[in-house]
């Protein structure tokens, strides 16, 4: 990063392209996560969800810190506050984004505050919050 | 029948047993996999170690809370706020002390989902890999919301 951002700069988006239901599966197996609407089709269907397995929420949290990491720096985040406003499925498009609010230094280092999000394409918002990253890491 | 709402805020104060988790390389690999980047060289852990730590570590399993929380079913669970305050990335190989407790629990009643339970967990992660530290590397603040159908 060659200069400060300022209020209202866009970060650099991060997308996926088709969201894959193989990682679903292997991050229920390592949060011994039991819900099979993120791994079981016919499960999701006879729960009345439609019939696509059903993204992990901390996986839809993630695509925005990767979009933060890939600005800020892996290891950049100091802070995040987030809901989850809509579901993800497996091949759904997915856009992390995010403007700067508020540029500030603390104690010598400096922080950089965000709106950030997760866009479903076609539906809207699925992941809706802030973010601190710290750019002198 | 719907659980009480008195019974679920009796849980408000609930200590987990706590405990400690050490990040490995083969794991942070795969979850760097599933969130579909690269790792870094310098073995920081990937960011969703602050929801799985919260757990992993905790001396409980996702089922647990579930039962804990009186949880209708897995699919009647939904990810709510989550608030993550970080005083520095975690890594690889290094241990992590966890420990956690119910902080809230309130009930409310959606046109849609109709009645819930919003159940906060607090969680503080510190690395204890080389003795006691000054202060916990994140607190983390997950919000669980809990659908128990129509009243």
């Amino acid at each position: 990063m060659t200069k400060l951002p300022r209020p209202g700069d866009a970060l650099p988006q991060w997308s996926v392209e088709s969201v894959p239901l193989e990682k679903m599966k292997i991050l229920a197996a390592i949060l011994r996560d039991p819900n099979s609407i993120h791994w079981d089709r016919e499960a999701v269907a006879a729960k009345g969800y439609g019939d696509k397995v059903i993204n992990q929420g901390p996986i839809n949290l993630c695509y925005v810190t990767n979009m933060l990491e890939a600005w800020a720096g892996v290891g950049s985040l100091r802070r995040l506050v987030a809901r989850f406003t809509a579901n993800v499925v497996e091949g759904d498009h997915v856009t992390a984004g995010g403007t700067v609010t508020a540029v500030r230094t603390d104690n010598g280092r400096t922080l950089v505050d965000c709106d950030v999000w997760l866009e479903r394409r076609g539906v809207g918002r699925a992941v809706e919050g802030s973010a601190t990253v710290e750019l002198s890491h | 029948m719907v659980v009480p709402v008195e019974e679920m805020r009796g849980i408000i104060g609930h200590r987990f047993p706590g405990g400690t988790y050490r990040i490995e390389h083969w794991e942070n690999f795969l979850v760097h996999d599933v969130m579909l980047v690269d790792q870094s060289p310098d073995k920081i852990a990937h960011p969703l170690y602050f929801f799985h730590l919260p757990v992993a570590g905790l001396g409980v399993t996702i089922q647990d809370i579930f039962a804990l929380c009186r949880a209708d079913s897995p699919d009647a669970v939904r990810a709510g706020e989550y608030v993550w305050e970080i005083e520095r990335p975690l890594r690889e190989d290094r241990t992590y002390r966890v420990s956690g407790e119910v902080t809230d629990v309130v009930r409310k009643e959606g046109r849609r989902g109709g009645v819930m339970d919003l159940v906060t967990f607090v969680t503080e992660i510190s690395d204890v890999t080389d003795g006691e530290p000054e202060g916990p590397d994140a607190r983390i603040s997950n919000m669980w919301i809990f659908l128990r159908g129509a009243t």
